[in-house]
């Protein structure tokens, strides 16, 4: 895979990403790097004007991805791990599962391990102890089994409950 | 109606609506039987305006496992019942699943839902009461070929039959806990280390009656990569067991001897001369150990242990945790000097 040239130049360079509404993001080159899909395609492209477009990641949650990639790279040596970790739990606190849910998937769709990480964590925490009818509403799944397989999983799950 | 109307057909095909982008769109997973229900059931990514909408949906199937595993795993249960994707991917996306909190129904539990996984590598059983019976352990032994680990530790009523069952079904197993099971002979031992010669860790802590010296000997020629063994409080082990232990397991890493008054420093001398990795070894109440025991340590390491520790890294080699409570036979100038040759040992107690 091809790095830039030279550090002058990776420092220099500003990414440019278009989300889906069509809003232009310019972020620093080491801020990019944090997706290793963005990194994958820099090395291709090289430092470029054109704005790399995320069909899928609207405005909103590529904000939220680029703030944790911004203040991921500037904590790299300077924050304690401890700090870090608040902080992620603050980004995290009062999201919703939509938004969530969104972020993860961008989260994927970038490479960005640690997000993606922090994101399966955080939804993991709020689905604990959820029913199959909770857990089919968080996740916006349809219940596809037919009667007859249906009775044969609860059957099969039910010394699960109540325990 | 499964609301999956946006799904094309099922192959595996880079997503048509996005353009072409110059990285990969899927990245390989660990297990590829997961990451094939992934692309399977991940829905095409398609443009469109969704201000209601989340696209969320569109959560790969291995996320969905690992959001699963780091939950518990009596979600990992549960959630078998959502929808049939997600039952599918959890039965071959999840190897390592623990019943362990569950206080009552654990027969009954394993019975129905053990059947359903089909990639187990470790299965923890561990039990606050007696509650697994000898039904639930043939339906381990009969789907899960391919179990490494299995902790049965406090099944008080665990039988010889069962054992062997076991055995039989799982011979691949290299982390066995039996910790507490009192009632297994040692008829059941011998042939457990005959079917499952991997075994690496074994716990037979308080495994009073399968623990004799004829079952370590055996044990000990049929399973020579053993690197840890827990004998704790099994009172009818003696030096022939212990001795043909050390020559046998030369990659004995850990042994746990506690409780034993029958071992004398004929034993140690054993280990410390063939079981160069021994990191750590238990002796609580050993009292007929005497200084014997402890200088045979320290000349067996200076030769060896003991340079390769100070020129490379102190943690790796010699031991690191020695139990030596109450072996009431040894004197301070001994202890020392095994304190002296293992730098890694931080603290004992006399």
């Amino acid at each position: 895979m091809a790095e830039l040239p030279n550090t002058t130049m990776a420092n220099e360079c500003k990414v440019k990403l278009k989300s889906k509404d069509d809003k232009i993001f310019e972020v620093e080159y080491a801020v990019a790097m944090q997706s290793q899909t963005l990194k994958n395609a820099l090395a291709h492209t090289g430092c470029t004007d054109t704005a790399l477009p995320l069909h899928d990641i609207s405005s909103q949650i590529l904000a939220k991805v680029i703030e944790y990639c911004e203040y991921h790279v500037n904590a790299a040596n300077t924050i304690s791990e401890k700090d870090v970790k608040t902080w992620d739990e603050e980004l995290v606190k009062h999201m919703d599962q939509d938004t969530l849910f969104r972020l993860i998937v961008a989260a994927k769709y970038l490479e960005i391990h640690n997000l993606v990480d922090l994101m399966c964590k955080t939804i993991a925490d709020r689905i604990k102890d959820k029913s199959v009818e909770e857990l089919r509403e968080i996740f916006h799944v349809q219940n596809d089994f037919t009667p007859e397989e249906e009775e044969q999983v609860r059957r099969e799950t039910k010394w699960a409950h109540g325990e | 109606m499964s609301g999956k109307e946006n799904i094309k057909p099922m192959i595996p095909q880079q997503p048509q609506a996005l353009e072409p982008m110059p990285f990969t769109m899927i990245k390989q997973e660990k297990n590829p039987v997961v990451q094939n229900y992934s692309v399977l059931y991940n829905v095409q990514i398609e443009i469109e305006d969704d201000a209601t909408h989340s696209k969320w949906h569109d959560l790969p199937m291995e996320l969905v496992v690992r959001i699963l595993v780091l939950a518990d795993d009596r979600s990992i249960i549960v959630s078998l019942g959502v929808c049939t994707g997600w039952r599918d991917v959890i039965c071959v996306g999840v190897q390592d699943l623990s019943l362990s909190w569950c206080k009552r129904n654990m027969s009954n539990l394993v019975m129905s839902i053990v059947p359903r996984f089909n990639c187990l590598q470790s299965l923890n059983l561990r039990q606050n009461q007696h509650q697994l019976n000898k039904q639930a352990i043939e339906i381990v032994a009969k789907h899960c070929h391919d179990l490494c680990a299995i902790d049965l530790s406090n099944n008080t009523q665990l039988t010889d039959k069962s054992l062997e069952a076991l055995a039989r079904g799982c011979s691949l197993l290299e982390k066995l806990n039996m910790s507490g099971c009192s009632r297994v002979s040692d008829h059941a031992l011998i042939f457990l280390s005959e079917q499952c010669n991997k075994l690496r860790h074994l716990n037979l802590c308080g495994c009073i009656r399968a623990a004799s010296d004829r079952a370590l000997l055996e044990l000990a020629h049929n399973c020579c990569h053993l690197q840890s063994l827990n004998l704790g409080w099994c009172e009818m082990v003696t030096n022939v067991g212990v001795t043909g232990l050390a020559q046998c397991c030369l990659e004995l890493r850990a042994l746990d001897l506690c409780g034993y008054v029958l071992i004398t420093d004929q034993s140690v001398i054993a280990l410390a001369g063939n079981c160069h990795d021994l990191r750590s070894l238990g002796l609580y109440y050993s009292q007929n150990i005497t200084d014997t025991a402890m200088y045979s340590l320290v000349n067996n390491a200076t030769s060896r242990d003991y340079m390769e520790s100070v020129l490379n890294d102190q943690e790796e080699h010699g031991l690191g945790h020695l139990n030596i409570s109450q072996c009431t036979s040894l004197s301070a100038p001994a202890v020392q000097a095994v304190y002296n040759t293992f730098p890694a040992l931080h603290t004992w107690q006399k």
